[in-house]
């Protein structure tokens, strides 16, 4: 991998490369190791206090426009204690597709012990989002939902639409990420 | 903030509909200066420097034999940051079907709607904002057959 990448830079990079000897190389590599496993801890971290499988989601469509557009930043809750009440954003998954969908809640029937179904609408489409669920499927439970937005950056995650749409574009962002922590010497 | 409604349910055999015509005047102010936070239970709302938007909508709430709590979405309106902070409508319908889940509006005495707002910054926290005065209504015991609506 060291022979790879060195041949693809400059003579100044493949100096700096050979320079190292192995125990420094698998220092380097551990190193990586320790970022990984602190970003994993990190997100782990966050789908326990919220509650949420996916604390963070990117908007992909624009459905909910004006408010959010494609590639903000939502940062979701999911926590029993919150009851699902009309007029929260949700992001939800339908049976089977994988895609999340953040939308509105505009209606809830909800029983005495707590079991709850709702129906969905993005701001910005004309109807509700019945045409958008499972075949047969009128309502959605608290077994689809993945969290309520509770706080938003915008812009952020074109990153990951971009990663997402140019497949080149995330193995170039890998590939360099990958060549900083391995070729940095601290 | 105050509504006036009259009402009348319409016949279903599933599921009740509701239809309810409604005013609604309400005065969200717009901030002097971009440095006070809104107090929750007051209707007063500061369009800050952070405020991209308000989401509003007009709810119904009640409890019928089939559900404890119903809540039911009845018209909203997304208001920009620049314009006019002073709502005053008149013979509204609502936007969307006032369905129930079963037969439980008919007769039912307490239906409250409430106004309530969604803050969308340019960025931050996303809070819901219940705004104060709310108007309970009551729908009939019959079921109209003709209406014109």
């Amino acid at each position: 991998a060291a022979a790879a990448a060195a041949a693809m830079l400059s003579l100044d990079f493949l100096d700096d490369v050979r320079r190292m000897n192995k125990r420094q190389l698998y220092y380097q590599v551990l190193n990586f190791g320790m970022i990984v496993s602190s970003a994993l801890m990190i997100w782990k971290g966050l789908m326990v206090v919220t509650g949420s499988e996916s604390p963070i989601v990117v908007v992909l469509s624009g459905s909910m426009e004006p408010a959010f557009h494609r590639g903000d930043l939502l940062f979701l809750t999911n926590r029993i204690e919150d009851p699902i009440r009309v007029g929260e954003i949700v992001v939800f998954r339908i049976e089977g597709r994988e895609i999340p969908i953040v939308h509105r809640v505009l209606k809830i029937h909800e029983k005495q012990n707590g079991d709850i179904k709702f129906l969905t609408k993005g701001d910005n489409n004309a109807v509700d989002d019945r045409g958008l669920y499972k075949q047969g499927q009128h309502w959605l439970e608290k077994k689809d939902v993945v969290g309520r937005a509770r706080g938003f950056v915008p812009y952020i995650g074109i990153v990951t639409i971009l990663m997402n749409d140019y497949p080149k574009f995330k193995y170039a962002v890998l590939f360099l990420l990958g060549l900083f922590v391995l070729v940095h010497r601290e | 903030l105050r509504k006036n409604v009259e009402d009348f349910t319409g016949p279903r055999e599933r599921s009740d509909l509701g239809f309810v015509t409604f005013d609604i005047t309400a005065d969200i102010l717009n901030g002097k200066n971009g440095l006070q936070t809104f107090r929750n239970k007051n209707t007063l709302i500061i369009f800050d420097w952070n405020v991209k938007q308000l989401f509003l909508y007009l709810s119904a709430e009640y409890s019928t034999k089939n559900n404890a709590l119903n809540q039911v979405v009845l018209w909203d309106k997304i208001m920009l940051r620049g314009d006019n902070p002073r709502l005053s409508l008149k013979d509204m319908k609502s936007k969307y079907f006032f369905f129930d889940d079963g037969n439980g509006l008919k007769g039912n005495r307490n239906i409250t709607l409430t106004l309530s707002w969604n803050v969308v910054p340019n960025a931050g926290i996303l809070p819901l904002v219940t705004g104060s005065g709310h108007v309970s209504v009551p729908f009939p015991d019959t079921y109209e057959t003709t209406k014109s609506y």
